[in-house]
Order: structure tokens, then sequence, then C-alpha cells
């Protein structure tokens, strides 16, 4: 009796959970690749690329590889953009990993959000959250994405939906093999993030001028190595810009300032000029614009000598 | 690797296919468990498979050395210790210390300053080391001989279900087992198994999901930017249940992992918010440790046999170590001295006592206990204690009473708070003891129960967290 029932438990669970997994609600407006798989693919890359973009969500959702190169014909240019990423040393160091060291030109972008040289997100980000699973449980999810994809968590939206609630609101993404993630959101609301980014900073998470100057070491770093660095900040919405200017701590121009002293291009783009669906980030039509005309100022920079 | 973590079902599966094969001689069977043992610790990091070598082989040459001592015992005991002492102190303290050094040279108005850069302290460190401790003590006592064989400690020292978070397990009680190899009954594999789900759901459902409550308080700001009275006790109500579902979840793993083996691990939580006094509390939370401390410091200070005002300064230096133990910072040595006022004036009052006499006098204790007990957590936390003081100032702010904190954090990990209170009222009412726990009924819906878990640790389990108390 105690042998069947043991044996029993582990068959009725395993036939629980295959059942209640065919349960999950759809979700036809993600799309592209599998949200896992996307994230490991961009952890294993290594040494393939001429051009990397880094930062945080505003770069990942913002600029698109494809759109950028149209202006860099035959440029291999990746998003290595993570969420919620600050410029850490981890980060740092690994964004030269993914260039080509054979590579005529290697370039790294970066965007730089007051967010990303903040203490909380050099301690607690997307890249250290994927850089933290161990390489056994990696390789279970790339060998086997399906079941990997089926047996995942129930995310909010979709435990709202079994229950019967129409999601609260319907986040466009297509997920790129380049690393970007267009995205939109329906119903839209442009000042979403507003409330967010006011308590973090107002809780005292704002810019570290240490970590400036450890992004700037990296700078000098990289230059010293032929790689050239451009960098930016992200467009966002009118009132996002107005109050990251007045709350975060970020001083623009001290910071381009230490950019420039260590051997980096700065870039003066329209901060207010492209869509946002929440203050934050720009929604598909609007981040591939951005991306075209981001890839023409690159491109304008990169005819240009050195310093 | 992290018991909820696919690399350890795989080392499981692969630990367990091999089990049956150990029966025969002691000796393979301590190889085996301190190889795989070993094997687990070092997929942290290898280097820690020395460290752990290291403090194995000095308490078993310690252990032998305090037995064959003669008259000269007590020193042997007091070198075994200071070098356990010593060991965790290099990982542990030293920059604490170095840290209130450099506070009290500033404040002198000296203009030195002593810098260190202390190493990350390794993993269970803190568990193994006062195994090490208990073992020597119990050898000095005349409880336990010393074994003989440094295989058969090192299995006991490293045994990796109790390895990383304890519980913390006597000499006495483990290495006894370990000189025996049992087929286990299907009884003891089920309720291994039991364990184990249980531990699981605890951790992976419930403390993994509430977690991102406080978690979110603290990105947006904590009491800098969250006014609200009720927003913190909700929030300590979440983490009140956080470390308890956390670090008992992975007891009943440990326990049940021991059962497969055929192997008796000590219950190291009984439930402890049902208590009915702080002494109660005591007995029930995290046994394995408070067991410890009052057998290895409280009783040799003299314990209660020296009058009543020695009781309260040996408990007080007890409760304090004990802070200090979980962590090297103020804040722990406050929440260890919050506790130790709590006992000191339980035990002037006998006011548990007194309140459980009235009608409802249950209720009434646990009114006034579970507060406490909240505010005490405070302390364990925060990330410092102003913070912490800021957060008791919310929690008794009678004008700030609004609720819209609660929203602005998210009110998702409330409803596996809810799920965490009601597995804990089903012991507070008694229905465990009740005699539909002895029916076909129970069964059943312990059955039910076990299957239903599973697909929650499947399908609802929060975002993957290492256990709290891997940092203590």
């Amino acid at each position: 009796m105690m042998r069947e029932r043991l044996t029993a438990l582990f068959l009725v669970s395993a036939l629980l959970a295959g059942a209640f997994g065919m349960t999950r609600p759809a979700q036809p407006w993600v799309q592209g690749m599998q949200e896992n798989l996307f994230w490991l693919k961009k952890m294993q890359w290594n040494s393939e690329f001429d051009l990397a973009l880094a930062g945080d969500s505003r770069m990942f959702r913002g600029v698109s590889p494809e759109d950028l190169g149209r202006s860099l014909p035959g440029v291999r240019i990746a998003n290595y953009g993570f969420s919620g990423c600050g410029f850490s040393r981890p980060y740092l160091d690994a964004i030269g990993g993914i260039l080509d060291p054979r590579s005529e030109q290697r370039v790294i972008v970066l965007g730089v959000t007051p967010h990303s040289l903040t203490p909380n997100a050099a301690r607690n980000n997307g890249y250290i959250d994927k850089k933290n699973l161990d390489p056994f449980s990696a390789w279970v999810y790339l060998t086997f994405p399906g079941i990997s994809t089926y047996l995942k968590p129930y995310s909010s939206v979709e435990m709202r939906m079994l229950t019967g609630g129409p999601p609260l609101a319907k986040y466009y993404a297509r997920y790129h093999a380049s690393g970007w993630v267009a995205s939109h959101k329906d119903p839209e609301d442009p000042r979403e993030a507003l409330e967010e980014y006011r308590r973090m900073f107002e809780g005292g998470n704002t810019v570290d001028p240490a970590q400036e100057d450890e992004l700037a070491s990296y700078v000098r770093k990289w230059r010293a190595q032929g790689i050239r660095v451009i960098g930016f900040r992200p467009p966002v919405s009118r009132e996002m810009l107005e109050l990251e200017t007045r709350i975060s701590g970020f001083d623009e121009a001290r910071f381009i300032n230490k950019f420039k002293t260590a051997g980096g291009v700065w870039l003066d783009i329209d901060q207010t000029g492209y869509h946002s669906y929440d203050g934050s980030h720009l929604e598909e039509k609007a981040a591939r614009r951005f991306s075209r005309d981001l890839g023409a100022d690159i491109a304008e920079t990169l005819t240009r000598p050195a310093n | 690797m992290l018991f909820n973590s696919l690399i350890f079902i795989a080392f499981a599966l692969a630990f367990y296919a091999l089990w049956p094969m150990m029966r025969k001689g002691n000796a393979l069977r301590w190889a085996f468990i301190t190889a795989a043992s070993f094997f687990f610790y070092g997929w942290w990091d290898w280097r820690l498979v020395f460290l752990l070598l290291a403090s194995g082989a000095l308490n078993y040459a310690a252990g032998l050395a305090i037995a064959g001592a003669g008259p000269r015992k007590k020193a042997a005991l007091a070198a075994g210790v200071a070098a356990n002492l010593l060991l965790l102190g290099a990982f542990k303290y030293v920059s604490f210390v170095l840290l209130n050094v450099n506070f009290l040279l500033r404040a002198a108005g000296s203009s030195a300053q002593l810098a260190f850069e202390a190493p990350p302290l390794p993993i269970g460190i803190s568990f193994y080391t006062f195994m090490g401790i208990s073992y020597l003590a119990d050898i000095y006592k005349g409880q336990i001989s010393p074994t003989r064989s440094l295989l058969h400690f090192l299995s006991y020292i490293s045994m990796f279900p109790h390895l990383i978070a304890g519980p913390i397990v006597r000499g006495a009680h483990l290495l006894p087992q370990l000189t025996t190899w049992n087929r286990t009954t299907e009884e003891q594999r089920w309720q291994g198994t039991m364990l184990i789900v249980t531990g699981m759901f605890k951790k992976v459902v419930i403390a993994d999901n509430i977690s991102r409550f406080l978690d979110l308080a603290f990105e947006f700001g904590g009491p800098v930017t969250l006014h609200s009275m009720p927003f913190w006790w909700i929030a300590m109500t979440v983490f009140s249940f956080q470390i308890y579902c956390d670090f008992s979840g992975y007891s009943d793993i440990a326990r049940g992992l021991a059962k497969w083996m055929g192997y008796d691990f000590p219950l190291n939580f009984n439930h402890p918010y049902i208590a009915n006094s702080f002494r109660d509390f005591w007995a029930r939370w995290h046994m394995s440790l408070s067991t410890w401390f009052r057998d290895y410091v409280y009783i040799p200070l003299g314990g209660g046999r020296r009058g009543k005002i020695r009781w309260h300064i040996n408990m007080w230096i007890t409760m304090v170590l004990s802070g200090l133990w979980h962590g090297a910072a103020w804040t722990f040595v406050a929440w260890g001295a919050a506790h130790a006022l709590y006992l000191s004036v339980e035990r002037l009052t006998k006011w548990p006592e007194r309140l459980g006499r009235l009608p409802a006098g249950r209720w009434l204790v646990s009114a006034l206990l579970i507060p406490q007990i909240w505010i005490a957590w405070v302390f364990f936390r925060a990330p410092d204690m102003g913070t912490a003081l800021a957060i008791i100032k919310q929690m008794a702010d009678i004008t700030a009473l609004s609720l819209a904190p609660v929203f602005v954090v998210g009110v998702r990990p409330l409803v596996f708070l809810a799920v965490g209170v009601a597995m804990e009222m089903y012991f507070y009412l008694g229905i465990d003891r009740s005699r539909f726990a002895d029916s076909r009924a129970f069964r059943a819906a312990e059955f039910i129960l076990a299957a239903i878990m599973i697909l929650c640790c499947v399908y609802f389990r929060g975002p993957g967290a290492a256990f709290i108390y891997f940092q203590f």
C-alpha cells in the first residue's frame, strides 16, 4: 500500500503538472524567440561582434541592431542590454568580451541612464541574475527549451487571465536574436514609470559619482585597447527627463566631461523626440526610427579619427 | 548548490540511486557521504572544500586530543574551541570589530584607521563550526567518545542535508547512526517525501513569492517614502513568514533527505508563531541553535542556578551572543537584546500565564506576543539601525493609516502570505491533534495536498533565491 502510495504520488503529480500546463493562457502579443532562450543566448555571446550596444531596458527595448545597421553595412551589431542593468564591474567586464578581437573596428555604444549609475542597479540587475544561473540549469533550458517553457512559473498576467480576468495591459514584445525586444503596451500610459522612478530616487537610490568614475576607467581601458567608445543618454518622455534631472543626482555635464576626458565620444541626441509608451521605454516604431537616427550618428562619428 | 535547483535534483537522483550499494562496510559509506557532500559544497566554490576539510580535520584531531589529554583535557578543549572560534571570527567578525575600532578611534579624535578586506563569508561556516564545538564539548563532558575514523567524522560534519544551513546535529545523535545502514521502510520514505514536499512548498511557493514585497518596499525607498502604519505591520508580517517558511522549509527538506538515507535529524522548528510565551517561542524556533546556546553557553555560565539576577545576566549574554551569531552587525545584537528584554519581562511579570487564564486567554496572549516578535524582526531585516528605528517609528505612527503603499508595492505576495498563515492556523487551532488527523480521510487529504503542493512548486514558484540563512 505504501509502495503504491509513493509511486502513485509521483505519477499523479506528473499527470497534474502535465495537464495544468495546458491551461496556460495564450499571449499572442508575445512573439519571436522564447524569452528564457533569448536571455540565455545573449549570455553565451563571445567574441563575435564588431559593435556592442550596452545598458539597461531603455537600451534593449529602445535600440534595434537591424535598423541601426542600415548606416553601418557589414558591421556585426549586438544589443547587450539587460533589465535594470547598472554599469558595474561584472557587466563592464562582459561587454568587451562579446567583441571579436579580430574585428577591424571594435565599437562599444553605451546608453547611459541615471538609473544605470545607481547602487541598486549595480547590485541587482538582469545581467547579474542571468550570470548567477548555474551552468547546469542553463544547459537544461538551452537543450530542452520546449519542456522548460512548458514548466515555467505562471506570471501575474497569466494567473489573472487564468482566473477569468482580462490582463490589466497587453505588453507586446517580440524577442529578436540580435538582443532587441521590440515592445509596446496597450493601453499606453506615458506617466506609468514616473511614480516608480520618483520613489526610487527619493528613497535614496541616486546616482553614485564613484560608479561614474568606474565607468570612466573602463572607457579609458577600452580606448587603450583600440576600441571606439560612444555614449548617449537614451530618449524618454519629457516628464521623465525633468524628473530625472531634478532628483536622480545625475549631473549630465559633469558626467559627459568625465566620459570625454576618458576618451569617449558623447552623442547629443534628441532626448524627448521619440514616443514612449510608459515614459521610460520607446514603442516599436519610435525605437526603429531612433535606431536609424542613432546609426547615422554613429556612422558619422566613426568616419572621424579617434581621439 | 541550492536544494531548489535542477543541479541538486540531478545530484540527489544520482546519490540515492547509488545509496543502496553503500550498505556493506562503514568505510565505503562514509567515503561516499563525504565525497558527495564535498562535491555538493564545492559546487558553490571549490576552494571551500579545503576549508571544510581543515575544519573537519581540526575537530577530529582535537576530539582525540581531549579524550587522551588526562588532567589537561580542559586546556585541550579550550584550544579546540578557540581554534574553531578563530576560524569563524576570521571570516565573519574581523570586519565588524575593525569597523567599531575605527569608530572609537575617530570618536577619540584620532585620524588613524585600520583597514582590512575580509574574504567573503564561506557558506555554512557558522553551522559546521558550531557542530565541531559541540562535538569537542560533548567529548570533554564524557557524553560521547571521539571517533577514531577521520572518514566517520567527515561524513558527520559534512553531510550535505545539514551542511549549509543546519539543523546543527549533535555528534551523539548522528555519529552512531552513521555506523548503520538500514533499508528504509516505505513509511520512512513517505515521511521523508512529505517533509521534502512541504519544505519545498514553504520555500519556493510561499517564501520566494512573498519576499518580493519587502524587496520592492526597500527599492521604493523604505520608511523614507512609504509612510503608513498598516503597511509596515503588513510588511513585517510578510518578513516574519518569509524567514520562517524559508528556514523551516530548508530544515524540513534536510530532514526529509536524511530520512531517505534512513537517518534521523532532530526537529528544528515546531510552529513558533503559535507559542504561548517567549519561553515557548524559543523552545520552537531554530531549536538546534537555541539548545546549542543553552547547553554550551547558558548552562556553563550557571544558567538559573545562581539566583534570579544571575539568571537574567546569563540569559542576556546568551541571547546577545545568539544575535551576534546571526550576523556581524549591531542590528543582530539588537534583535538578540530585544528577545532578552522580552524574556526578562516575562519572567518578572509572568504575563503570559496570567493573561492565559482569562477568557479567550490564548488569543490575548498571541495578540501581545506576535507584535513583539514582529518588532524584533525589524532589526533582523533592516540594513542598519537607522532604518530599523525608522520602520519601528512608522509602525507606531497612528496618524499614518493609509493603505496606499500596499497597492504601490503590490498585493500579489499577500495571497501567498495568506496561504502561509492558513498553514500555521491549522496547528494553532489544534486540527493536527484532532481525531481527523488519525483518520483515513486525513491520509487521503494528505495525498491530494502533497500532489497539489508539487504542482504549485512547479507553476507557482517565486523568483529563485538562496535561502536566507545561507548568509549566517
